[in-house]
């Protein structure tokens, strides 16, 4: 049996993933497919942890977010990967982390899927990994996005055809089943979601300037006074922010950049939290 | 497929009257025609069965040329010649099958195919094929003949000549497998070799080629007057796996033209950077290139103590097959390597292993000594390559287990990630 390669994707693409491939014999793999084709069982993420949860109380099962530039992974880790849960339970928020997992599916009722990930491998690494890693995954994106475009022109779409244009046999196959699955994609939201990726690059280098570094401090404090538990709203924390005289604009981006760095989350959507 | 209950068969039913001098009463005929079909007489068949009851000629029906078979074709009617058939046997869930393959040729394609069953044709017959499939194949449509295809053999000057389209192929696209290529490659390496074939002594020339997309071991059974930085054509050769990897194989049926050297310069034959898919699908190669990410740094990297017999490494100082015996010590490194495409498991021996710790053998066992743990150097190891982004060079094997590649030359990639990136960003602008 070939060991499955481990797909590079955002979790702004895996989220979205709604199709799931059973496989046919006791021993073969089963997949997600995502909108753009990536036939998933492995996959490679390096990011930010911004959050674990021990969510059985008894540290046998916990929850972690793992966030890129365009979403969260959500990981669950159960007692059969004891060295990971170790590994989660005296690592600190947020760090730069390098997993290997595998494709997990939730459906809480019929036609309902979420998607999350079962680490096999984790473990801290540097900044230069997680920036290759979002360089890697552009360009993988890239390439799905492509061979989605060409599918598309097809009139009919047919593995061989895909193959024939040089893309190998999984997303040839990813593509045809995304194609059927999902119909019209919307090709223009994805390019969108790799500029977001790689101009999150390139505010690397204003990261360390002083005035921003400050600011991000400052609107940090803020949320950490308003969250309670549950989180604090955005509407509020910018009207908090407002009332301490910073720009609105200012706060916005702020809040985002604070997102992208995994220094904050969204517990429920629209609610911030620090990690 | 067309359902018989949405069927009038009118179009069938024109086809037969078609086919006819005299009238035939159109009722009466459908009614025979269904009756053919419940007894479950395939439709085709049971058009000419009709036509010739009636004193027609049967209808030649859609019999296609080999080089207009797609993949996935079903009901193909085709006129061939066997041009190879070899018995292979395979196991279907768990039971022994004896199975054909060969390849098939008309005057416009050959293709390769496989038999289900034993329809005892030989190599040279000319046949007619009703009612097979096509399969994908090494990116070609394969031939499928299955239990309810029918072969009828033709007079053998049906055909003349087959058409022997060579596939003229790069090194890089070669696969196991492949018969009748045709590759233009400089000689890189030459080596004459006495073996015993059938009893026989026999000289045979081997070693490497290459051309602008990567290199291939190959063998000569047949002395063409080869020489070291000959440019040659190659035609009618075909392709063999050694431990899953392709090697070109050519002998008295293969033509060798030499070509003026300059053609294929030595600055062009090249180590192109592949992915990992590619390598996979090929099933290794020769001096091949691919970049990766280190996913795993497997258990028994380190330091380790090989048996001074035959190598193996020591459990706990005991070899396998010599029992206790004094380790030699050694160092060696397995990890994963993951390009997002596919997946191998990459090998570095104790020269690459020192210079990626930066370490002598000597250094890594004073280390060890120290710290009374020999696993601190595999911790030094997964610390230099884990998540790491590797570019390796060397040689790759497969089995059922996957890809096993020998590393010869390493380099750590680091990219100007922010110059890459606002190149990728001007790209997408576009």
């Amino acid at each position: 049996m070939m060991r499955e390669q481990a797909w590079r994707l955002f979790a702004g693409e895996y989220n979205e993933t709604t199709c799931k491939v059973e496989g046919e014999g006791e021993k073969d793999p089963s997949y997600v497919v995502t909108p753009l084709g990536a036939k998933v069982n492995r996959l490679y993420v390096a990011g930010v942890l911004t959050h674990v949860e021990d969510i059985s109380h008894e540290g046998e099962m916990f929850r972690a977010h793992v966030s890129d530039p365009t979403g969260v992974f959500v990981l669950y880790v159960g007692q059969f990967q004891p060295e990971i849960l170790d590994y989660l339970s005296h690592m600190d928020t947020p760090s730069y982390v390098a997993l290997v997992g595998k494709s997990r599916t939730y459906e809480p009722e019929e036609g309902t899927i979420y998607v999350s990930v079962r680490p096999e491998i984790l473990r801290e690494v540097d900044a230069s990994v997680r920036n290759y890693w979002i360089l890697e995954t552009c360009r993988h994106t890239k390439k799905r996005i492509e061979a989605v475009v060409e599918a598309s022109n097809m009139t009919s779409p047919s593995v061989t055809e895909l193959r024939s244009l040089g893309y190998d046999t999984a997303l040839a196959e990813g593509v045809i089943s995304s194609l059927s699955h999902y119909g019209k994609i919307d090709i223009d939201s994805y390019y969108v979601l790799i500029k977001e990726a790689l101009n999150s690059l390139k505010t690397e280098d204003i990261q360390p300037h002083s005035q921003t570094q400050e600011i991000d401090n400052q609107i940090l404090g803020l949320i950490a006074k308003n969250e309670g538990d549950e989180g604090v709203p955005w509407e509020k924390l910018v009207k908090k922010g407002l009332e301490e005289k910073f720009d609105k604009e200012v706060i916005e981006t702020t809040l985002e950049s604070l997102l992208d760095k995994g220094l904050i989350y969204e517990p429920q959507l629209g609610r911030l939290k620090t990690a | 497929m067309r359902m018989l209950e949405e069927n009038n068969f009118n179009s069938d039913l024109d086809d037969i009257i078609n086919a006819l001098d005299e009238n035939i009463d159109r009722s009466e005929l459908k009614k025979k025609l269904e009756e053919y079909l419940s007894y479950g007489v395939p439709l085709d068949q049971a058009k000419n069965t009709l036509i010739k009851q009636y004193g027609g000629t049967p209808i030649e029906s859609q019999k296609k040329n080999l080089k207009d078979v797609q993949v996935n074709d079903r009901g193909l009617n085709l006129v061939c010649r066997v041009i190879s058939i070899n018995p292979k046997e395979i196991e279907v869930k768990g039971e022994k099958r004896k199975i054909f393959y060969g390849f098939l040729g008309d005057e416009t394609a050959t293709r390769t195919f496989t038999s289900w069953k034993d329809f005892e044709i030989n190599k040279g017959d000319v046949i007619q094929i009703t009612n097979a499939y096509s399969r994908e194949w090494q990116k070609e449509p394969q031939i499928n003949l299955s239990e309810s295809t029918d072969i009828t053999q033709l007079d053998p000057s049906t055909i003349e000549s087959v058409v022997r389209s060579p596939a003229t192929a790069k090194i890089i696209d070669l696969r196991g497998g492949m018969g009748n290529v045709e590759v233009t490659a400089r000689l890189l390496s030459l080596e004459e070799k006495i073996v015993t074939a059938r009893g026989k002594e026999k000289k045979i020339y081997s070693g490497l080629m290459g051309d602008t997309t990567g290199k291939i071991p190959f063998t000569s059974w047949k002395d063409f007057g080869l020489n070291e930085n000959d440019v040659l054509t190659v035609t009618n050769g075909y392709i063999k796996s050694w431990r899953g990897a392709p090697q070109l194989v050519f002998d008295e049926n293969s033509q060798v033209e030499k070509l003026d050297s300059d053609k294929l310069p030595p600055e062009k034959i090249g180590t192109p950077l592949i992915s990992i898919s590619v390598l996979i699908e090929r099933g290794g190669g020769v001096d091949m290139m691919v970049e990766g990410t280190v996913l795993e740094v497997l258990k028994s990297s380190g330091f380790i103590y090989r048996c001074p017999d035959c190598n193996r490494v020591l459990r706990n100082g005991i070899c396998g097959i010599h029992g206790e015996v004094l380790g030699v010590p050694d160092l060696r490194i397995k990890v994963i390597l993951d390009d997002g495409t596919g997946s191998l498991t990459a090998l570095f021996n104790r020269e690459l292993t020192e210079q990626i710790l930066g370490m002598t053998l000597d250094e890594c066992k004073t280390t060890a000594e120290e710290a009374m743990n020999y696993a601190i150097i595999e911790h030094k190891i997964i610390e230099c390559m884990a998540a790491r982004p590797l570019q390796v060079t060397g040689d790759a094997f497969s089995d059922e287990f996957g890809l096993t590649f020998l590393v010869r030359n390493v380099h750590f990639v680091s990219l100007d990630i922010q110059k890459e990136a606002n190149e990728l960003l001007k790209e997408l602008e576009e």
